[in-house]
């Protein structure tokens, strides 16, 4: 192996010869499989390192024969470390752990599969992380796990989890370190549509071969590559939504399909950091043109670069395996997985009620938060915050990307260049006067009569809300909050 | 290594795995997990119209506040019942499609809803009720009259103090007699994640388990990530009347229901009031023209493809033959009496049949037969494949609204799966929740203590018309004397009642 690390320590058995520790537990309960992930094929990379994969989750992991890289100390400087690793530990008590260590996070990996209802993800990475915790000098490893919407993704020391095709990478480093200063990544991400490829210590590259599929078990292998989510119309965990083709794109891309590989993978965290500056950063894609909401007359062609034209309700966490680069927030999932307002009582996408389950607050991707209703009918799905005016184009949070331009077009001219920001807040949405020259007036459903915003601040809209800014005028619906 | 393999040990006051596990708990198992323990003799939860109306039968009986608990996330009984009602187009200056004498807030049912309307000056509502159904359409009261009316007895029988705020997560037998409810407060209002009341007799009423909507609205959904055009009318739907303000456009509806005549309404009553040019095809599955029902006693009305009937039940689910049937059949005979009067209907009001005659001459309301095949999204427009009467059909429509409900069955319901899990609860001839006459919850009898259902959950027993109003004071009223029978609360004699009656009427407080 070329770029296999330090020479092992005397007295210590060359990787490839290791025993590999008892196969996990075999996929027998059907209650401890995960439909969608588990149908998926795991192919195996050669390579010295260990992967095993059981119900619901895959392991790639450095057996502790070789030592943990140590810390790039001078003395042991010019060892062609591998350029994946960056640092990790210190030099370790070398031999603490090793095999039994190994065969412990193995047990606890099944352990936690069996357990695991449908998805273990959530549940291994708060185990794995209080046993990580504990651990001194870890060896590298990398976990991904199925979650109800997506993956939960561990990494420790040099271990990398990649999309080659779209040009993502996830490190260790981009984490918070573990005692010892190992690093450790723990992130929640959606499902890439396309191969992801998870290493633990230096991949040895080249792809696996085209047949190669790991079921179920532990076999040593380089890296592993999970393939996406195979069929769309797949049954399963995922529902309806593991078909790979439900969320549009942001709607930069839908005028740039020159973008492609940039739209990001959306984590729990701000967006992955890009480590090879050769990729194309870019984790929110400015738009390339603005939405056009002209003249009354001529509802059409306005309409048509809106990503959705028209959509009161998320698909979210159940799409959430498409890349994408929503925001998140907190809510409760209704009992068929849905994420939804904390302070709804049915919920918006499925109409059952939330009463039925337990409210456990977690985070997810932010569903649209209702739509804008134009006076010519045409309507804007509240994904993402937005400016309003004449020349929204001009700003330089539009520039930036921060913020997505909505053309509004008036021949009254009493539209300023910068009008209006509607942004959304957790689970809010929020309209803020950009200092408009003409000013924006508001009325809540029910109100007497139009109030006029101050400048510079926000007011939450209510479903129901009519805002009008010179002749042009929207109502705001939303399937979420009040009634 | 010495670092324990097993997972964190759950936080203080959690259930475990074993617990869970465990169908029959005691004291100690409870004290082991540090769950606290709070000791009240009846609990109701759920906390809609169900748990209110059993609780104020009881405080009635003279059940002081001390002796019950109610457990609910809802901020007050009607807030389900509100916004279903809300987006299904029945706000509250709308009337319901219940019974003038159905009053949650009164179990005498007198004075009725007209009555007080009538008491008020509007001396139309008193004559409506001496005329209908014949020279009248049956009397509904509005909407907020209810709500308004049932804030005010949740005062008088001092409600408030019997709330506790959470979400209740199962049921279980204790041994040696009772149940533990297990109750998940909100995050962060108590110490420990749960808190078991312990109590003799338990009140399940968490109402309609949910809705579910149909496939195809889901596919498309999922295909087309479109969730504007294509909706249900169980949900809000504000952006389709929105849309049809600001531009025409072509409606479908579909079902032939209560809600498709409000859906038709709302949409009607926006056509005429903003002069606008809504076109409405109205797709039926089942085409009603002439009158429905099995046998010449059961015989109601239909035309225009309406099946038409007064309320959701016939008349005599209340006192006639219907329900000395349905009380002495079992099993399959009585799965078929369900079927029989559960057929989608709604009622004949003089506006709506004005309305849609109009539209009908006019040219603006079509009625189609058949069934949607699929659903694509071309633009703008949905484009509806129709496997009609007279063969397939293709229309492009701005907004579909899907007047039809499934409901979802009661097993998605936690705390019911659990019963049937875990507690011996068992089905009834319709699928629900097996429960007695005296709406006890058949199989789960812990020692002296009973669990007892009523509402939605119990559709199918030996009552019909368990979830309306009335059906849910019949289920109360047999509670409070199931319970009267063990030593709780006093009989609601004619003495009592008299009294209790005025100080109702006089709004004392309780």
């Amino acid at each position: 192996m070329p770029s296999s690390p330090l020479p092992p320590i005397p007295g210590r058995p060359p990787a490839p010869d290791r025993p590999v520790p008892p196969r996990p537990a075999p996929a027998s309960s059907g209650a401890a499989t995960v439909p969608a992930f588990d149908q998926v094929s795991v192919a195996v990379v050669p390579g010295a390192d260990l992967v095993v994969r059981m119900p619901g989750l895959l392991l790639v992991v450095v057996p502790e024969t070789t030592p943990p890289a140590p810390r790039a100390s001078a003395g042991l400087d010019g060892w062609g470390r591998s350029p994946g690793a960056r640092h990790s530990g210190p030099p370790t008590a070398l031999g603490t752990g090793g095999p039994d260590r190994l065969a412990e996070l193995v047990a606890l990996c099944r352990k936690v599969s069996a357990e695991g209802s449908r998805a273990p993800g959530r549940r291994l990475q708060e185990t794995l992380g209080g046993w990580l915790d504990g651990q001194s000098a870890m060896t590298s490893l990398a976990v991904a796990a199925a979650t109800e919407d997506g993956l939960a993704i561990t990494l420790v020391g040099s271990a990398l989890a990649q999309v080659p095709e779209l040009g993502l990478r996830l490190s260790a480093d981009e984490g918070e370190p573990l005692a010892d200063g190992t690093p450790r990544l723990e992130r929640t991400v959606d499902w890439p549509p396309a191969a992801l490829r998870l290493s633990a210590g230096t991949d040895p590259g080249g792809s696996p071969h085209p047949l190669a599929d790991l079921e179920s078990g532990a076999v040593p292998g380089g890296a592993a590559v999970l393939s996406p989510v195979a069929s769309p119309g797949g049954t399963g965990a995922f529902g309806p939504a593991s078909t790979t083709a439900v969320r549009l794109p942001p709607p930069g891309a839908v005028s740039a399909p020159t973008d492609a590989p940039t739209p990001p993978v959306v984590s729990s965290a701000p967006p992955p950091r890009p480590t090879e500056p050769s990729e194309p950063p870019a984790p929110l894609p400015a738009p390339a043109r603005s939405f056009d909401l002209l003249a009354p007359a001529d509802p059409l062609p306005v309409a048509q670069p809106l990503p959705v034209v028209s959509s009161a309700q998320p698909v979210t966490p159940l799409a959430a395996e498409e890349t994408d680069d929503r925001a998140k927030v907190h809510g409760f999932l209704c009992s068929r997985g849905h994420l939804n307002d904390p302070r709804v009582h049915f919920c918006a996408l499925c109409g059952i009620r939330m009463a039925e389950r337990t409210g456990v607050f977690l985070e997810g991707v932010r569903p649209p938060l209702g739509l804008l209703v134009f006076d010519n009918g045409a309507t804007v799905n509240l994904d993402a915050d937005y400016l309003l005016g004449r020349e929204p184009d001009s700003d330089e949070r539009v520039l930036a990307g921060e913020l997505r331009p909505l053309l509004v077009v008036d021949t009254t001219g009493g539209v300023s260049r910068h009008h209006l920001e509607v942004r959304l807040h957790e689970w809010d949405v929020l309209v803020i006067d950009a200092g408009s020259a003409n000013g924006t007036l508001v009325a809540a459903a029910g109100a007497p009569g139009w109030s006029s915003l101050v400048p510079g601040q926000a007011v939450r809209l209510t479903p129901g809300t009519a805002v009008r800014l010179g002749g042009r005028q929207f109502a705001f619906q939303s399937p979420h909050g009040g009634f | 290594m010495s670092h324990p393999l097993a997972p964190p040990p759950p936080a203080a006051g959690d259930l475990s795995d074993r617990l869970v596990g465990t169908d029959v708990w005691t004291d100690g198992m409870l004290a082991e997990h540090g769950i606290p323990v709070v000791d009240v003799p009846f609990v109701t939860f759920g906390g809609g119209i169900g748990s209110f109306v059993t609780t104020d039968y009881l405080r009635i009986c003279g059940v002081p506040t001390s002796a019950i608990r109610v457990l609910t996330p809802l901020d007050t009984p009607w807030q389900s019942y509100e916004y279903l009602t809300t987006v299904s187009q029945v706000p509250r200056g709308e009337r319901l499609r219940s019974d003038s004498a159905s009053c949650p807030d009164n179990i005498w049912g007198f004075p009725s809803y007209a009555l007080r309307e009538g008491l008020k000056g509007d001396l139309k509502q008193l004559w409506n009720v001496l005329v209908e159904p014949i020279w009248a359409n049956y009397y509904t009261p509005r909407a907020g009259h209810a709500f308004v009316s049932m804030e005010a007895e949740m005062h008088r029988i001092r409600y408030p103090e019997m709330v506790v705020r959470g979400q209740v997560r199962m049921v279980r037998r204790r041994a040696g007699g009772g149940y533990f409810t297990v109750l998940t407060p909100p995050q962060g209002a108590t110490s420990t994640r749960r808190i078991a009341y312990r109590s003799q007799w338990v009140h399940v009423a968490v109402g309609y388990p949910g809705l579910k909507f149909l496939d195809d609205l889901q596919d498309y959904r999922t295909l087309t990530n479109d969730y504007a055009s294509v909706v249900n009318a169980y949900e809000p739907h504000e952006q389709v009347y929105e849309k049809l303000r600001a531009k025409p456009g072509v409606v479908l509806i579909r079902g032939g229901g209560i809600v498709a005549s409000r859906v038709l309404q709302r949409l009607i009553d926006d056509r005429d009031r903003l002069r606008l040019d809504t076109q409405i095809v109205h797709l039926f599955r089942t085409y009603t023209d002439k009158p429905h029902g099995t046998g010449i006693l059961k015989r109601r009305k239909g035309a225009d493809g309406w099946a038409y009937q007064g309320f959701n039940y016939p008349k005599s689910v209340w006192g006639g033959q219907l329900k000395q049937q349905v009380r002495k059949s079992e099993g399959p005979e009585r799965a078929r009496l369900y079927k029989e009067m559960g057929g989608t209907n709604t009622p004949i009001r003089h506006n709506w049949q004005e309305q849609l005659s109009r539209g009908r001459a006019q040219g603006w309301y079509r009625v189609m037969v058949g069934q949607i095949d699929r659903m694509t999204k071309t633009g703008e427009l949905v484009e509806v494949a129709v496997n009609s009467d007279q063969g397939p059909q293709l229309g492009s429509f701005d907004a579909v609204i899907d007047c039809t409900g499934l409901e979802a069955d009661i097993r998605e319901h936690r705390v019911l799966a659990d019963l049937l899990d875990h507690s011996g609860a068992g089905r009834n001839p319709v699928g629900r929740l097996d429960v007695e006459r005296s709406f006890e919850v058949r199989g789960t009898r812990s020692g002296n203590g009973r669990i007892y259902a009523s509402g939605s959950a119990t559709l199918g027993g030996y009552f019909p018309g368990v979830d309306t109003f009335l059906g849910l004071q019949i289920a109360a009223q047999e509670i409070a004397d199931d319970l009267h029978a063990q030593g709780f609360g006093s009989k609601l004699g004619p003495g009592r009642s008299t009294s209790q009656w005025w100080k109702w009427a006089r709004g004392k407080q309780i």
